[in-house]
């Protein structure tokens, strides 16, 4: 499926530690490149990234500054991490060294941002049916996830094998899925 | 409905001249607690918390919350006016100090009164149920539902009896709840005409003549009695802190009404069995769900205490020792009077009990059934064989929620299969337990 590596594609640097790009909504890790492969675990990096970009673009927005292009920076003591979505598929994420000149990071950011984005252009992902990513989600989520999908068996009289197989269920049982997730989060809305 | 005319029972609780434990009887036969003649136990809020909401994921949230709460009242009103008589105080301030003591004594946290006949308002400080929720599950979920039925059925039935009104003169609402973000808890108390009677219930020593159970001889039986005894003690020494609450061994602790725990449990079972017959296997899984993370948190808890190694030394992690330690914890906190008949490292194990607090119960409410229905024993026994053979002993684990996972995201939970095979509630003489790795 993926004609390229960015392993291959991105150009090594001394502070850049690593880049990754993940699909959403899914938040699951689509590509990625380390200067030491297997330090981290980015596949559970990425399982994070779409609740730092859906509260980045809240806090915005209630700042009246919410623009699309926009990109988050963080730094900790080691490490800058500036987060960009490419488009609405891929979140690209790229780990710099603290020291690393900001204005140097930038460049880098940019250069390897239009290389992504040209290789990333034509991929089309697969389509994941929305009962599947609530139930990822609450995977994700739940106080306690040994007994979370045993919860929406029980609330919504669905047995679990079809849970683990969901496809082919009607609106209503959809809904009353949708319905038990969001209370076992205590959410009031799903964003997924 | 709050007036000028409400007594404010916000005081300094006088010393008086009563002792709780003096009203508490265990009886070693059975290791049933008794509290004025009312059946008690002590459980830990895992699961509390976790019986509490499969009830409410059964029956739905809002109709699960009136369950408890109903069951809550009876069972509080029939324990309160029986502390009541008693201890022989007759004045309603009197009798709402003596029942705000109580909630606190039991490890339940705090309850102010400012009530009269007519209702008013109850502040829960440090609630059990409320405050133990936004510990365990706080920093993960948020929720919009109060969480202290147990602790608005109480308070229901502290006025009620305080003021000698019938059971059911007061409805009750939980309108404030640490766990929905609040600062403290609060109860609005009004008057009603009773809808219901209170329902009736042997006492402990009425079910005792109605159910002869023959007494159970475990593997080691002078040992399991000699901990459970020692370890009996210890428990009835630990007193409640500043907050009303009882913390031990990693776990938050109640000394609990069985019939609350029974009533809930049950009558929301049949209530499924009639209405959506269709999950009554997943409820049941769930119910012995809520024993299995007891088992784990609590018992882990204690064998691997300070205390334990204090009481009876430290242990080494062997499999049959682990399990005779956890018979004797599950008769010292009074859930019935259980043995292991038989062991087979690592493959099978056999548990019997001459009955359990659900059993027993089950036994003289409901009619025969087809199977073994004490839920929180059969989740225990999978506890138990769980602690005794995946627990890495030696590393000095700690019994939280990452080990936990770690060991039970699997559903088949390491091939152990748990099934209860004879109980009281089944027309057996006794109940009994086989764990078998398949």
């Amino acid at each position: 499926m993926q004609e390229y590596s960015l392993q291959e594609l991105i150009e090594p640097s001394p502070s850049l530690n690593a880049v990754f790009v993940t699909a959403m909504p899914d938040c699951l890790l689509f590509d990625s490149y380390e200067a030491q492969p297997n330090k981290r675990d980015l596949n559970h990096v990425a399982s994070y990234v779409g609740d730092l970009v859906r509260a980045n673009r809240e806090v915005l927005r209630s700042l009246e500054e919410y623009e699309e292009d926009a990109q988050i920076t963080v730094e900790t003591k080691e490490y800058q991490i500036i987060l960009k979505e490419l488009d609405e598929r891929f979140v690209a994420g790229f780990l710099f060294n603290r020291k690393a000149p900001i204005g140097m990071v930038r460049l880098q950011v940019d250069k390897m941002l239009k290389v992504l984005r040209k290789h990333l252009e034509s991929y089309k992902p697969e389509e994941i049916p929305r009962v599947v990513q609530v139930l990822d989600y609450l995977q994700r989520y739940a106080p306690d996830p040994h007994a979370s999908m045993m919860r929406v068996a029980l609330k919504t009289g669905l047995p679990l094998q079809t849970l683990q197989n969901p496809q082919g269920l009607n609106e209503q049982q959809l809904a009353n899925i949708e319905e038990s997730v969001r209370q076992i989060l205590g959410l009031k809305t799903l964003h997924l | 409905m709050v007036g000028t005319d409400l007594l404010c029972f916000e005081r300094t609780l006088r010393e008086e001249n009563m002792s709780f434990k003096s009203l508490i009887r265990y009886r070693p036969e059975s290791n049933f607690y008794s509290f004025a003649g009312i059946p008690v136990l002590y459980h830990c809020h895992h699961f509390n918390l976790f019986l509490d909401q499969t009830i409410q994921d059964a029956l739905g949230i809002e109709e699960g919350i009136l369950l408890q709460k109903r069951a809550a009242h009876i069972a509080s009103y029939r324990f309160l006016s029986k502390v009541v008589e008693e201890v022989g105080v007759q004045t309603p301030i009197e009798r709402l100090q003596l029942a705000s003591k109580l909630f606190s004594y039991m490890g339940h946290g705090k309850l102010h009164f400012q009530a009269n006949q007519d209702g008013g308002v109850v502040r829960g400080d440090f609630l059990h149920y409320g405050y133990t929720w936004k510990e365990k599950y706080g920093q993960v979920v948020s929720r919009s539902e109060p969480t202290d039925a147990f602790g608005g059925g109480f308070a229901a039935a502290a006025v009620e009896v305080a003021f000698g009104l019938p059971y059911d003169s007061l409805s009750v609402e939980e309108t404030s709840c640490v766990a929905q973000g609040q600062g403290s808890c609060e109860f609005q108390l009004q008057r009603q005409v009773p809808r219901e009677a209170l329902p009736p219930m042997l006492t402990v020593e009425e079910s005792e003549r109605a159910i002869q159970t023959p007494h159970i001889e475990s593997e080691d039986e002078g040992r399991v009695q000699s901990m459970a005894l020692k370890l009996k003690d210890f428990f009835l020494s630990l007193e409640s802190d500043e907050r009303g609450l009882l913390q031990g061994f990693g776990v938050f602790v109640v000394m609990h009404l069985a019939e609350y725990y029974n009533r809930i449990s049950y009558e929301g079972f049949y209530k499924i069995v009639d209405e959506k017959p269709f999950v009554i296997d997943m409820m049941t899984e769930l119910l012995r769900e809520s024993g299995h993370v007891c088992g784990f948190h609590t018992f882990g808890g204690i064998l691997l205490s300070p205390e334990w190694e204090g009481l009876f030394g430290s242990h080494h992690g062997d499999p049959k020792e682990i399990l005779l330690g956890g018979l004797a914890i599950a008769r010292a906190l009074g859930i019935g009077h259980c043995g292991l008949s038989s062991w087979d490292e690592g493959k099978k194990m056999v548990m019997q009990a001459s009955g359990s607090y659900e059993s027993v119960f089950h036994a003289q409410v409901y009619p025969q059934t087809s199977g073994g229905m004490c839920f929180f024993y059969q989740g225990l026994a999978g506890a138990l064989v769980h602690l005794s053979c995946s627990v890495p002993w030696k590393d000095e684990p700690k019994f939280d929620q990452k080990l936990y996972y770690s060991l039970f995201q699997d559903p088949k939970r390491n091939g152990w299969k748990v099934k209860e095979t004879r109980c009281l509630s089944h027309g057996d003489k006794f109940c009994e337990i086989s764990a078998v790795r398949e």
